[in-house]
């Protein structure tokens, strides 16, 4: 089940990450045209509430909310260090 | 003060946190060190038995009843520690009571008598005495109250006045940052010198900021007393204990009855013990063993921390072996308050999972520190390198930020090579780590020069990566025993310190790259 929750919330972050300039233009070369902002917005952030929707379910309120919180760090990591090392690859070719 | 309220927030986000900046590197390093004090602790005593977890908790509670009848038969006292996920450790301690007390459910004896434990080797049913060692408990107690400082509350007070600094710390840095925070969140950019380092510094506080409020607003929970004793002391009569009996009552003392009666089956109450948690039980207390006063009481492996107390422990009777009602006293609902910010700070609740969770975050903290230091030696590095000012900050951060993992690996090492019988052992392993840290800053002061970073990054490499192959020839607890036996603490004990150590070379590697360009 955490393993589910993680990928939920990796998504999310990754729906909202697409919405900011500088990671889009690192993965598709141009810069976001804007036309999907509200439902990037709309994906992303539905999807960290159904994250936490189910850690509360699977923890308790108190433990959910504290895995939730953790689990985001987490997720949100991975993708930084991801989204970087994409950077890099793209330089040397 | 500056002209504007952001720019206020940004003088005050720079000093407050550089004042004791180097401080709070310590602390976190260490704290965060603390979330596997009970792993690093068994790593530091080789001597310990392996592969314990081959046992059942009902074979293992039959040795240590064995164990205890045979070594303390008249002790009123028997507790019984059993291996848990996180301890491969089977111990007893008993503690003699004077015949006209009451005998104290919980506590650590105080005073009612000596108290014994012996940790047992389950495959040999003979005493282990491990190396003496502060272990990780001493690096984790070292983040709250220093080392070397005598006065308790004086550890404390310090340690206080750095966290309220942390706190305006990370407000301040809130508000400066307020409007971008989103838009920032997941960029990293590299080699792009101060740009690179300041996303560092923002993405390291950004990704973990909730941990960073909760570890720093729950830190200063912790000695509250200590911090603000003037409202307890106005109301209490000014006598502390008083404020302290009411905020933390005590479980109840059962007088000897002086009537002998055999003690019921330990096994079955364990059963029920352990149907009613569903959760392996962690340890053990009989209390007046062989009286008609016996109660045995059970407490579950993960404690709970949005219940009260009384959700960790299950009392039976000893006599007839039925569960009886729960003795645990009722603790005021503002010290539940406390034991909630409390136990959220240690982590108290958390499964492997969620305790590296800690462990990162708390790794990302001190990665924020670390870039903010460094930070602000990039922002003045034009105008002021050669001022005094500049020089001292930039040297201490050397002798910190690559210093103090020095000064723990160095620990560790002295955990292996200092013998074994010396007297005050584990005050040594200590002392080595502080004359290390004390000779790095000699070092870093005397040669002063930024090739410094890249000279203690690779010793730091050097020292780590070195220390699980040292376990093949100091004390045969090796990646292969471990490996094969299934002790899984161990084995990533050593792996990890291996992989600290290729982060240091890399480290090292980048940094020189960096100099010499």
């Amino acid at each position: 089940m955490s393993i589910f929750i993680s990928g939920i919330i990796l998504l999310g972050l990754f729906f909202l990450s697409l919405i900011l300039s500088y990671p889009y233009k690192r993965l598709f070369g141009v810069k976001p045209s804007g036309k999907y902002t509200v439902y990037l917005h709309l994906l992303g952030w539905g999807m960290l509430v159904v994250g936490m929707i189910l850690s509360i379910k699977t923890y308790g309120v108190g433990i959910g909310i504290t895995y939730w919180f953790g689990y985001i760090t987490l997720m949100a990591f991975l993708l930084v260090i991801g989204l970087s090392y994409k950077t890099k690859k793209e330089k040397k070719c | 003060m500056k002209d504007t309220f952001t720019k206020s927030m940004s003088w005050l986000h720079t000093w407050a946190s550089l004042l004791l900046g180097w401080l709070l590197f310590f602390i976190f390093l260490t704290g965060t060190l603390g979330y596997f004090q009970k792993e690093i602790t068994q790593w530091m005593k080789p001597e310990l038995p392996i592969s314990v977890n081959k046992f059942t908790q009902q074979e293992l509670v039959q040795i240590a009843m064995n164990h205890l009848k045979k070594e303390a038969p008249s002790s009123k006292k028997w507790l019984i520690k059993l291996p848990n996920s996180r301890e491969n450790i089977l111990s007893v301690t008993w503690s003699h009571v004077r015949k006209d007390k009451a005998t104290a459910m919980g506590g650590h004896g105080g005073g009612r008598g000596k108290r014994t434990t012996h940790i047992i080797n389950p495959h040999t049913k003979e005493i282990v005495k491990p190396r003496r060692t502060g272990g990780g408990g001493l690096l984790y107690r070292m983040h709250y109250r220093l080392h070397y400082v005598n006065a308790r509350t004086v550890g404390r007070y310090i340690v206080g006045i750095a966290s309220m600094l942390m706190l305006i710390g990370l407000i301040t840095g809130i508000i400066i940052h307020l409007r971008k925070i989103l838009k920032d969140f997941f960029t990293f950019r590299q080699d792009r010198n101060l740009h690179s380092w300041l996303d560092g510094h923002i993405f390291t506080s950004v990704l973990a900021l909730p941990f960073h409020l909760m570890i720093t607003y729950s830190g200063l929970a912790f000695f509250v007393f200590t911090y603000m004793p003037l409202t307890a002391l106005a109301n209490y009569d000014g006598d502390m204990r008083n404020y302290i009996q009411e905020a933390f009552p005590r479980e109840k003392a059962i007088k000897i009855q002086g009537i002998k009666e055999p003690l019921a089956s330990i096994e079955q109450m364990r059963k029920n013990a352990e149907a009613y948690f569903g959760s392996p039980i962690k340890s053990i207390s009989i209390i007046n063993q062989g009286d008609s006063s016996a109660i045995v009481n059970f407490t579950r492996e993960n404690s709970t921390l949005f219940s009260s107390e009384k959700a960790d422990k299950v009392y039976f009777s000893g006599i007839d072996g039925k569960m009886i009602e729960n003795q645990s006293p009722n603790r005021p609902k503002a010290t539940r308050a406390r034991d909630i910010l409390t136990g959220l700070h240690r982590g108290d609740f958390a499964n492997i999972y969620a305790r590296w969770l800690y462990f990162l975050s708390g790794v990302l903290g001190t990665f924020m520190i670390a870039t903010g230091l460094v930070i602000w030696t990039k922002k003045r590095e034009a105008k002021q390198k050669d001022t005094l000012g500049f020089k001292l900050v930039d040297n201490l951060n050397m002798v910190t930020i690559a210093g103090l993992p020095i000064a723990v690996a160095v620990y560790f090492w002295a955990n292996r090579l200092i013998p074994i019988d010396v007297p005050k052992r584990a005050m040594q392993e200590a002392d080595a780590m502080f004359i290390a840290w004390l000779a790095v800053s000699v070092f870093v002061f005397s040669v002063n020069s930024r090739k410094m970073w890249v000279v203690l990054f690779y010793l730091s490499a050097t020292l780590y990566a070195l220390l699980p192959i040292s376990n093949f020839f100091l004390t045969g607890r090796h990646l292969a025993i471990t490996i094969a036996q299934g002790d899984w603490t161990l084995v990533w004990m050593d792996l990890m310190l291996f992989f600290t150590g290729l982060a240091f070379w890399y480290t090292g590697h980048k940094v020189q790259k960096k100099i010499s360009s």
